[in-house]
C-alpha cells in the first residue's frame, strides 16, 4: 500500500517567485518527452531540431501558466507533457502533415466542441477514429458488438477525497452511474490493498478526468496493459485496465497492397515469393514499430498480423489502428525512394529567421494574477434555469476580457439533482466574479408592479458598446428577475463614447449597472503573452 | 451532452481566421480559440501543432523564429527560441474561400431552422 499526494488542492501559500527563471530550465518531464518525440520523428535533421524547439517553447508556456494558476514546478511540468499525448502519435501526426500536406485534411485532428456542457478538457488520448486511408483497397471490418464508447463525457474530479471515492465522483460529476471493473484492475489493487482505499489522497481540483487518470498511471507506475482506463457504455461510466479495453475495442482492418508490392518490385505481376517477401517485410515493420508488446508473435495476446497474398489482415485495438494507418500510408507513399532521401527533410521550404525582438517575463505580472489558484464553486438556482444560466456565462466569457481566458482547466458542468445546480471550476478571481453575477441574474421575479424609473448611460473602457447590449437582451430574455420590468424599458448604444444607455426600473438599472461592472474589466496580463 | 468531432477544414478555419488577425505562436493560438469560443473549443495541442506545421508545408502561413531571454540571463546566452506564424497571401487567399463557404453553408442550414427554438414541438403540415 502506498501514500500517494498528486496535486496540489486550493490557493498556494505563495505564488513561485521566480516563474522567468523556473520557465528557462527544462525540467526532467519535458526532456523525457521531448527526448521519446525526437526518438519517432521521421524528418530531417533541420526540421526536427526546429520542431523540437516548437515544442519545447509550447512545454515551457504552458508550464508557465500552470505555475501561474498554482502548481508546483514538478506538477506542472508533467501535466504540461501529458496534455501533448503520446510523443510517438505525435510525431507520427507531424510526420504526415509534413510530408503530405494535402492528405493532412484527411486527419481527424480531434478538435472538440463540448457544447452542452461547456467544459473544455484537453484531448490527450489517441485518436480513435481511424482517419481515411490513402492505401488503396481498404476495408474495415468492426464487429456490431464492440462495445467502445466514442462520447467520453469530460468529468472534473473536484474535491478532497479517498481514493476510494474518486470514481464514484467522476460518475457524480458526468451525472452518469460508474461501474468499477475491479477484476480487470489487478494491478491497482495490489497496490492500493485489498479495499482499494488505504492511504491514497488524490486532490485534483478542475483536473480534467483525462489528465487525472494519466496523473495517477504515471504514479503508480503502472505498465502499459495495467493503467487505468474509462469509457463511456450503455450510459455507465466503466472504469478498467486499458488491456480490457483494448480486447473489447478489437478491430480486424484488411488492407490491399498490391498496388504497394507492385511499385517496390517494379513488377506488374511479381512472383508469389516475391509478395511473401515484402509483406513479411511490411508485418515486421507493423509489429516492430506500433505497440510491440500486443503481437500475438512476440508474446502478447491483443494483436495479429497475417497476410494473404497481398492482402493484409489485422486485428488490433482500435488506438492502435491510426498507427499502423499511417505506417501503410508511409510505405505506400514513398515505396521506391530510399529512407534517406524519404526522409532528407529538403523538400519543404522554410523560412526561417530570427526576429529583432526580446520578451521578457514581467515578473509583477505574476501578482497581478495572483487570484488564479484554481477554485471552484456549485451554485443552487433558485430562479434561473442551470441550461440558460450556463449559455448566458458563456456569452460572458467571450465579451469579458477578464473572464476571456483561464489559465487553469474551466468547467461549467449542470449536476443531476433535485434543483437546478451549476457547478463552475477556474480561477479564484473567476469563481469570484461569476458567483457575483448568478448572485444578481438568479433573483426571483420582483412583486412590485409599480417602481420608479431611471436612466443611466455606461461608458464602457474594456467592452464593446454594441455587444454588450446584445448580451444585456440575452439576460433580459432569460433572468426571470430582469425579464419582467413594469415600467417601459429602453436600451441604446452611443458608439462615440462606446456607451450603454440603458432605463428601465431604478432596481433594474442598479443591477444592470452591477453587471457591467463585472465584466467590464481588463485581462490580467503577463508582459510578453500575446 | 453533445460532443462533435471537428473536421480538420473547420480547425484550419479558425486557425486561418486568428492568424488573419495577426500573427500569433502555437501556445497562444490554442490559448485564442478557447478565450474566442468561451472555453467551448479547445484543439488539443497534439493536434494543433502537426495543423500548424502542414499549414506552413502547403503555403498558407509562414513563420519566423523570435529568440526569448529573461532579463536576468546573462547578455551573450542563448534565450530559448519561439516559432510564430503569419498568414501568405495564399492562406489568406483560403480563408476568404472557407469563410464564403463556411457563411453559404450556414445559410442554407438557417433556412431550415431559422426561428427554431430547442424543444419547440411544431404541428407537422
Amino acid at each position: 500500500m502506498s501514500a500517494l499526494k498528486l496535486v496540489r488542492t486550493g490557493a498556494p501559500s505563495s505564488l513561485p517567485r521566480d516563474l522567468s527563471m523556473s520557465a528557462e530550465r527544462s525540467p526532467e518531464d519535458h526532456r523525457v518527452f521531448v527526448d521519446r518525440l525526437s526518438t519517432h520523428l521521421r524528418v530531417g535533421a533541420t526540421r526536427r531540431k526546429e520542431l523540437l524547439a516548437e515544442i519545447e517553447a509550447h512545454l515551457t508556456d504552458r508550464t508557465r501558466d500552470l505555475m501561474v494558476a498554482g502548481m508546483s514546478e514538478p506538477e506542472a511540468a508533467k501535466l504540461a507533457a501529458i496534455e501533448l499525448g503520446d510523443p510517438a502519435l505525435l510525431a507520427a501526426r507531424l510526420g504526415a502533415a509534413l510530408a503530405a500536406p494535402r492528405r493532412r485534411r484527411l486527419v481527424n485532428i480531434g478538435m472538440i466542441l463540448v457544447a452542452s456542457v461547456g467544459l473544455s478538457f484537453a484531448v490527450t488520448g489517441l485518436v480513435r477514429q481511424p482517419r481515411e486511408s490513402t492505401v488503396e483497397g481498404v476495408s474495415v471490418f468492426q464487429p456490431p458488438a464492440a462495445a467502445h464508447a466514442a462520447d467520453e463525457k469530460p468529468v472534473i474530479i473536484d474535491a478532497n477525497q479517498t481514493w476510494s471515492s474518486v470514481f464514484t465522483q467522476a460518475g457524480k460529476a458526468a451525472s452518469l452511474p460508474v461501474q468499477v471493473l475491479w477484476n480487470h484492475l489487478q494491478s491497482l489493487r495490489a497496490e492500493l490493498g485489498p479495499d482499494g482505499v488505504a492511504g491514497v489522497e488524490f486532490r485534483a481540483p478542475g483536473m480534467p478526468l483525462n489528465a487525472a487518470i494519466a496523473f495517477l498511471n504515471d504514479a503508480l507506475s503502472l505498465t502499459e496493459d495495467d493503467r487505468i482506463d474509462y469509457r463511456v457504455q450503455n450510459g455507465t461510466l466503466v472504469f478498467a485496465s486499458s488491456s480490457y479495453f483494448d480486447r473489447q475495442e478489437s478491430t480486424l482492418v484488411t488492407f490491399d497492397l498490391t498496388t504497394v508490392v507492385n511499385a517496390t518490385l517494379g513488377e506488374q505481376a511479381p512472383r508469389q515469393d516475391s509478395v511473401r517477401r515484402v509483406m513479411q517485410s511490411i508485418q515486421a515493420l507493423i509489429t516492430s514499430l506500433v505497440h510491440p508488446t500486443i503481437w500475438a508473435e512476440r508474446g502478447g495476446d491483443r494483436g495479429v498480423v497475417t497476410f494473404f497474398g497481398a492482402k493484409l489482415f489485422v486485428r488490433a485495438p482500435q488506438r492502435v489502428q491510426p498507427q499502423i494507418q499511417w505506417v501503410l500510408d508511409e510505405v505506400a507513399a514513398r515505396p521506391a525512394v530510399p529512407q534517406s532521401r524519404a526522409s532528407d527533410g529538403q523538400g519543404v521550404a522554410v523560412e526561417f529567421k530570427l526576429v529583432p525582438r526580446l520578451t521578457v517575463l514581467d515578473s509583477s505580472g505574476a501578482s497581478a494574477l495572483g487570484s488564479a489558484a484554481p477554485a471552484s464553486r456549485a451554485f443552487e438556482l433558485d430562479s434561473m434555469k442551470a441550461k440558460d444560466l450556463r449559455e448566458i456565462l458563456g456569452a460572458i466569457f467571450e465579451l469579458s476580457p477578464a473572464l476571456q481566458s483561464c489559465p487553469v482547466p474551466r468547467g461549467l458542468v449542470i449536476t443531476a439533482g433535485t434543483s437546478e445546480r451549476l457547478e463552475f471550476s477556474a480561477t479564484e478571481s473567476q469563481v469570484r466574479t461569476v458567483s457575483d453575477l448568478v448572485a444578481i441574474l438568479d433573483r426571483p421575479v420582483p412583486k412590485t408592479t409599480h417602481a420608479s424609473g431611471d436612466t443611466r448611460s455606461f461608458p464602457l473602457s474594456h467592452i464593446d458598446a454594441t455587444r454588450t447590449a446584445a448580451l444585456l437582451n440575452a439576460i433580459f430574455g432569460t433572468s426571470p428577475y430582469l425579464a419582467n420590468c413594469p415600467t417601459p424599458r429602453s436600451i441604446a448604444i452611443e458608439t462615440s463614447t462606446n456607451s450603454v444607455i440603458f432605463g428601465s426600473t431604478s432596481d433594474q438599472v442598479d443591477a444592470v449597472g452591477k453587471i457591467i461592472e463585472l465584466i467590464d474589466r481588463p485581462a490580467p496580463t503577463l508582459a510578453g503573452a500575446r | 451532452m453533445a460532443m462533435f468531432d471537428w473536421a480538420s477544414e473547420s480547425a484550419e478555419l479558425v486557425v486561418l481566421s486568428l492568424l488573419g488577425d495577426g500573427p500569433g505562436y502555437g501556445y497562444s493560438i490554442s490559448k485564442e480559440i478557447a478565450a474566442r469560443s468561451g472555453g467551448t473549443l479547445k484543439l488539443a495541442p497534439g493536434s494543433l501543432y502537426p495543423l500548424l506545421n502542414g499549414m506552413e508545408a502547403e503555403g498558407l502561413i509562414a513563420s519566423s523564429w523570435e529568440e526569448i531571454k529573461s532579463e536576468r540571463a546573462a547578455p551573450d546566452a542563448e534565450g530559448r527560441r519561439r516559432k510564430w506564424y503569419r498568414l501568405t497571401s495564399k492562406g489568406r487567399r483560403r480563408l476568404d474561400q472557407r469563410v464564403a463557404s463556411h457563411r453559404a453553408f450556414r445559410g442554407v442550414i438557417d433556412a431550415f431552422i431559422g426561428g427554431r427554438k430547442i424543444g419547440d414541438e411544431r404541428t407537422p403540415r
